[in-house]
C-alpha cells in the first residue's frame, strides 16, 4: 500500500471525492488497519519458489503467535 | 380457521397450505397484521408489499383451488434483504442513493423463491449498502432487536434477522460477506447457513465475490426446506456451482453419533469473548457431546491472517463498486459509509491479488485440517459479543473483532451455520457456530437438525411477538 501518510490520503482522496476535513480524519483512522493488514498480507507472500505456510500463522484474533504483525481487518459485517 | 399462524413454523406453514388447512391469503394477512403492530417500533422492514404479498397469495389459492402442482414453498411469506433486486418492488440498499430505485427484474434467488412458490412479502432492513455501521443519518434508522427492543439488531441483515424472530414472515434472506447474515442470526435466535460458494447464485446483485446469499430461519428444517429453493446452478454467473441441487430436507435426519467435531480452544480463548458467550458456548458443546458427538480440541492457525485478507477484498470490491457514484453523488452517501467505502481506492492491484493468495492457501489448510483428523466440522461461538452495541465498541469493530470466526470462511467458501444456544444479560440472544467442508452443506444441517429437536431454543419467541 503507497499511501503511508496522512498527507498523501487527503491527497488522494481530494481527487476521488468531494471529501471534507471530517472525512478524511475518518478516513485516516481507519486505514491504518488497512495499511496493517496490506503489509501483514505482503509479509506473508514467499519468494517465487516457496508456498504460504499458513501453519505458521498465528493461532490468535489479534494476530499473534506468529512472526507477522498484528492483522487488522476493516469493514462491515 | 387456525388461530395465529405466523406463529408455526415455516415446514408446518407450507405443509397446512398443501393439505387445505389453511390459504395462502390467511397466512399473509396474519403477517401483515404482525407488521403492521410491530414495524413502527422495530423498524425491521424498509418496504411493506401488502399489495403485492396479497395478490401473490391469492394466486396460489387459485392454482391450488384448480389442483394444480405447488411449488414446494407454496404459501411461504419471505421477507428480503433490501440489496436484493426484486421486480416491481423498491430496492433502496437502504441509500438515498437508490431511495426510487424499481428494479425491472428479480435478482436469481429471489425468482428461485417465487418459483418455488414463496410469497415476498417485503424488503429488510441493513446497513447502507450493507456496509459500515448502522447510522440515524442511514435513509431508514437501524433496526431494534425484539427480543430487547432497546437494542439494535447487529448487521448489516439486521432487518432480516428481526423479522424472521418477530414472525412477520416465515423466513427472510441475507447476505453474508463477513458475517452479515450469520451474525444476526446468531443475535436472534434463529438458524442460518452461509452455504458453499456458489451454490446460491449471486446473479443479478450488486455483491462481491465472497460474500453469499443465506436463509435466517427459526428451524434448522426450514433452512434445509429454503436453502433448497435458492441452489442451482445459473449459466449467467460464471462462480455458479454447476451440480444437481441437493435433496437438503428430505435427507435432513441423519444419526450424528460418533461424528467428529473439533474445537479450536486456543483460538477461541484468545477472542475478547464476553462471559455470556463462554457460558453459552460452553452449553452448546455439553449439548453436541449428549448427542454422541465427540469433541476434538485442535490447533488452527491462520484465522485472523484470514479474516484480514477477506476484508481487504471485500474494501477493494466496495469500492470498485462505488468509485464512479463517491465521486459524482458523495453528499448522497451516508456521511459513515461514504468513508468506509473510500478505504479501498488506497489498495493497490498487488494488495488485493496478495489478499487473495493468501485466502487460497487458508482455504487448503482448513480443507486438510478437516480431512486430515477427521473431522464433520469446527465449532466456535458465532460472535464474541452478545450485543450489537458491544460489538461495535472502538476498536473492536475498526478491527473486525465481531466478525473473528465468521469472516475467515468468507474468504475461503466453506459453509458455516449459525445455531441458536443461549441468552445473555441484556436479553439478546447468543449463537454458536459449525463450519464444515466445501459442499458438506448437508451434514451441517443434519447436525443442526438433530441439535434441534434435542433442544428448545427454536419454540421461544421474543415478548409482544407471540
Amino acid at each position: 500500500m503507497e499511501y503511508r501518510n496522512n498527507e498523501q490520503v487527503a491527497a488522494r482522496a481530494a481527487q476521488l471525492a468531494s471529501v471534507s476535513s471530517d472525512d478524511i480524519e475518518q478516513l485516516n483512522d481507519l486505514l491504518v488497519g488497512v495499511r496493517t493488514a496490506a503489509d501483514l498480507m505482503e509479509s506473508l507472500i514467499r519468494e517465487f519458489d516457496g508456498e504460504i505456510d499458513v501453519s505458521k500463522m498465528s493461532g490468535t484474533v489479534d494476530g499473534t503467535g506468529s512472526s507477522s504483525p498484528n492483522p487488522v481487518g476493516e469493514g462491515s459485517n | 380457521m387456525i388461530g395465529s399462524p405466523h406463529l408455526l413454523t415455516l415446514s408446518q406453514q407450507i405443509r397446512l397450505l398443501r393439505e387445505g388447512e389453511i390459504t395462502a391469503v390467511e397466512l399473509v394477512q396474519a403477517h401483515l397484521d404482525v407488521i403492521i403492530g410491530l414495524n413502527p417500533r422495530l423498524n425491521s422492514f424498509i418496504t411493506v408489499d401488502s399489495e403485492g404479498a396479497l395478490k401473490q397469495a391469492r394466486a396460489i389459492d387459485t392454482a391450488r383451488a384448480n389442483g394444480e402442482r405447488l411449488g414446494p414453498l407454496a404459501g411461504a411469506t419471505v421477507g428480503v434483504k433490501d440489496s436484493i433486486p426484486t421486480a416491481g418492488l423498491k430496492t433502496t440498499d437502504n441509500s438515498r442513493l437508490l431511495e426510487n430505485w424499481i428494479p425491472d427484474e428479480d435478482a436469481a434467488t429471489v425468482a428461485r423463491l417465487r418459483k418455488a412458490g414463496a410469497i415476498v412479502i417485503g424488503k429488510t432492513n441493513l446497513n447502507e449498502f450493507g456496509w459500515s455501521r448502522p447510522s440515524e443519518a442511514d435513509l431508514m434508522p437501524p433496526p431494534w432487536n425484539p427480543w430487547n427492543p432497546d437494542r439494535m439488531s447487529v448487521g448489516s441483515s439486521s432487518g432480516s434477522g428481526a423479522v424472521t424472530t418477530a414472525r412477520m414472515a416465515a423466513a427472510t434472506i441475507g447476505t453474508d460477506g463477513g458475517g452479515s447474515a450469520l451474525l444476526p442470526s446468531g443475535a436472534h435466535n434463529l438458524f442460518s447457513i452461509k452455504p458453499t460458494h456458489g451454490l446460491v447464485s449471486r446473479l443479478g446483485m450488486d455483491h462481491n465475490s465472497h460474500s453469499e446469499i443465506s436463509p435466517l430461519c427459526r428451524t434448522a428444517l426450514d433452512t434445509a426446506i429454503m436453502l433448497e429453493s435458492m441452489v442451482g446452478y445459473e449459466p449467467g454467473d460464471d462462480m455458479s456451482w454447476p451440480g444437481d441441487v441437493p435433496e437438503y430436507a428430505a435427507n435432513i435426519e441423519e444419526d450424528i453419533r460418533g461424528w467428529r467435531i473439533g474445537i479450536p480452544r486456543d483460538f477461541i480463548a484468545s477472542a475478547p469473548n464476553e462471559s455470556e458467550v463462554v457460558d453459552v458456548f460452553d452449553s452448546f458443546l455439553k449439548t453436541l457431546e449428549s448427542l454422541g458427538c465427540e469433541l476434538v480440541d485442535i490447533d488452527l492457525r491462520g484465522m485472523a491472517e484470514a479474516r484480514a485478507a477477506n476484508f481487504l477484498v471485500l474494501n477493494s470490491e466496495a469500492y470498485q463498486r462505488h468509485q464512479k457514484s463517491l465521486r459524482s453523488s458523495w453528499n448522497a452517501y451516508g456521511p459513515i459509509t461514504r468513508v468506509y467505502l473510500l478505504q479501498g481506492a488506497f489498495l493497490s492491484a498487488n494488495d488485493l491479488l496478495n489478499a487473495g493468495e493468501v485466502g487460497r492457501a487458508f482455504k487448503n489448510y482448513f480443507s486438510h485440517i478437516l480431512s486430515d483428523q477427521s473431522l464433520k466440522a469446527i465449532a466456535t461461538p458465532t460472535s464474541p459479543f452478545a450485543t450489537a452495541e458491544r460489538s461495535r465498541r472502538p476498536g473492536e469493530h475498526s478491527r473486525g473483532i465481531n466478525a473473528c470466526y465468521t469472516a475467515p470462511f468468507n474468504i475461503t467458501g466453506h459453509p458455516s451455520i449459525s445455531l441458536p444456544a443461549g441468552f445473555g444479560d441484556a436479553g439478546i440472544p447468543v449463537g454458536a457456530m459449525l463450519t464444515g467442508d466445501l459442499h458438506t452443506d448437508q451434514s451441517l444441517l443434519q447436525l443442526a437438525h438433530t441439535y434441534d429437536e434435542t433442544t428448545d431454543w427454536s419454540t421461544l419467541s421474543p415478548p409482544n411477538c407471540s
